[in-house]
């Protein structure tokens, strides 16, 4: 592991679109260091899409600034360093795969053939069909090539694995991998945590348009709930078992016969060591609910917007 | 200008579709002349109508080349035609591809907005050229045997006018829909314009208090009548391609300052 500070190829500082009505983003300053991905967590309308947008200023921010290596993202120069994947990816349907590579190549879309051939192929796409006659998944591909094949700093993609099949999901886990290790920042879009969970090396969480939190994945884990399902040899033992785990700050514990359902936040091993002195046949992990992060950053009224800003 | 012609990749068989449309109608109106040449009927006939209805028809001397050129061809069915072209594809190429959702992919390469405006005003505009001029060269083609014969400045002059006149509504369709992201409303104030303009500038000619308000209209400034009877009118061209120039800053700085829909 290199121990210098990546790059910064991507820094938005205090940057708010509003349109109209309509909320967009609030004071938000995120920078997205290079040869990492960035996961951009919120629930629908929460301005992921606006933020994305905003960087490439086909959304005109009112406030803030961003820069996309060293240039302003007011500059269409900027937009060299940057390749994306819309979120509800449209493409003229008439054109086949080849033709619409052409076309973003001739407007500066700068892509590198080798790249569109192994993308191609590793991904399976057939470019010599309009773009219309495709499937949803193979029309995704299609703007997978786009993007993947630009050899770009930053590559934004907005919920991209939307419509791919479990395979093809976990080949662009692989790309996503390989590019970062060229050193690309990717950022990465999602309403879902389990999804930007084991790919995303931090997780910004917008609400209503503001950035509540930038952490790590360890640490939004951290903060996950956890479920685990406690039995114990001994059935008059569980109500013992159950009230040394319930006395642990932050645990919640129910005991059913000889059951326990428990949930916590944090590392497991304070539950194991109080569990040391009860006999305990099975401990069952029923699932971390990782989501659940998303919901106590929208309950929390720590994180709500504040009134008259 | 890469996305022109990308764009023009795109387009060209719609456009060959349009050009042999536009000349086949030409060659269909140059080639009834022949029989009604040299006639005065029609003349008599249309003297007798209302002078405000006079106004509207256009001119009278459809027995003679430049009379049946100018009343048949340019003063109002050419003009029709090839507004419907002008308007639908300053329309569907920025609103309509932004309804599409083509657009934001587009415009996420490195090219600014304005070099994606001048691209597609140019298109456009080599459209309106191409059938303008698909206009004119049936006539020319078939004059010895049509006997619709007027000298080919005359013809050329009315195929500038033809380009500039439709080309300021395209631009003025351009504007209003790039700067809203709407195709509709590009359609609307555009048609609508021609449309009012046209009953305007047409009873204008015969009703007296509207006769100084005729200026504001396009069809006075489009001129064809002169352009085919005498000479090229340079100030009215100059007038359009102003108007067409200042619509056309217009639209682009609307359409600079937006936020695109998604």
């Amino acid at each position: 592991m290199s121990t210098a500070v990546p790059e910064i190829v991507l820094d938005m500082r205090g940057v708010t679109v509003m349109y109209g009505s309509a909320r967009g983003i609030e004071d938000v300053s995120l920078s997205v260091p290079a040869g990492q991905v960035t996961g951009l967590l919120g629930p629908n309308g929460s301005g992921k899409t606006t933020l994305l947008r905003a960087v490439l200023d086909l959304v005109h921010p009112q406030q803030g600034s961003i820069d996309i290596v060293t240039t302003s993202s007011k500059d269409q120069r900027a937009r060299a360093n940057v390749a994306y994947l819309p979120g509800d990816l449209s493409l003229p349907g008439r054109l086949t795969g080849h033709a619409l590579l052409r076309r973003f190549s001739a407007v500066g879309g700068g892509l590198d053939p080798t790249r569109v051939e192994s993308l191609t192929k590793r991904l399976g796409v057939d470019l010599a069909r309009p773009v219309g006659t495709l499937s949803k998944g193979n029309r995704q591909k299609v703007g997978l090539v786009l993007a993947f094949a630009k050899n770009a700093r930053v590559l934004l993609l907005d919920e991209p694995t939307s419509g791919l099949d479990p395979l093809l999901q976990r080949e662009f886990a692989v790309l996503v991998d390989e590019v970062t290790k060229d050193g690309t920042a990717v950022v990465l879009s999602s309403h879902l945590m389990s999804e930007l969970e084991d790919l995303a090396d931090r997780v910004a969480v917008l609400r209503e348009g503001r950035l509540v939190a930038v952490e790590t994945s360890g640490q939004l884990r951290a903060r996950a709930r956890q479920r685990i399902r406690i039995r114990t040899i001994d059935a008059n033992d569980t109500d013992a078992c159950c009230d040394s785990l319930a006395r642990l700050p932050g645990v919640d514990a129910h005991a059913a016969d000889a059951v326990i359902d428990a949930t916590f936040t944090g590392e497991v091993d304070r539950i194991i060591k109080a569990l040391a002195e009860h006999s305990v046949q099975s401990i069952e992990s029923v699932g971390g609910e990782l989501d659940e992060v998303l919901l106590d950053f929208y309950s929390d009224e720590r994180y709500a917007p504040k009134v008259g800003e | 200008m890469p996305l022109l012609l990308s764009d023009l990749r795109l387009r060209w068989r719609s456009l060959l579709w349009w050009t042999v449309g536009v000349v086949l109608l030409s060659a269909l109106v140059a080639s009834f002349y022949k029989s009604i040449a040299g006639e005065t009927a029609y003349e008599e006939v249309f003297s007798s109508l209302p002078e405000s209805l006079q106004g509207l028809i256009g001119g009278a001397d459809l027995g003679t080349p430049v009379g049946y050129l100018s009343t048949e061809m340019y003063s109002f069915f050419m003009p029709a035609v090839l507004l419907v072209f002008a308007i639908g594809r300053s329309t569907s190429t920025l609103a309509g591809e932004e309804e599409d959702h083509t657009l934001d992919l587009l415009l996420a390469q490195p090219i600014s907005r304005t070099a994606l405006y001048v691209q597609k005003v140019v298109g456009v505009a080599l459209g309106i050229a191409v059938l303008a001029i698909a206009v004119a060269v049936p006539v020319i083609a078939l004059a010895d045997w049509s006997e619709l014969k007027v000298p080919a400045a005359n013809l050329w002059a009315a195929t500038v006018q033809l380009f500039a006149f439709v080309l300021f509504l395209g631009m003025l369709a351009m504007t209003v829909s790039a700067s809203i992201g709407r195709r509709a409303a590009g359609v609307g104030v555009a048609a609508g314009l021609a449309f009012v303009t046209y009953l305007f500038d047409g009873f204008g000619k015969s009703i007296e208090w509207l006769e100084p308000w005729r200026v504001l209209t396009p069809w006075y400034w489009y001129d064809v009548g002169e352009a085919l009877a005498e000479s090229m009118p340079w100030t009215s061209f100059a007038v359009l391609l102003g108007a067409t120039f200042i619509v056309g800053a217009l639209g682009l700085w609307g359409f600079n300052r937006r936020n695109l829909r998604s």
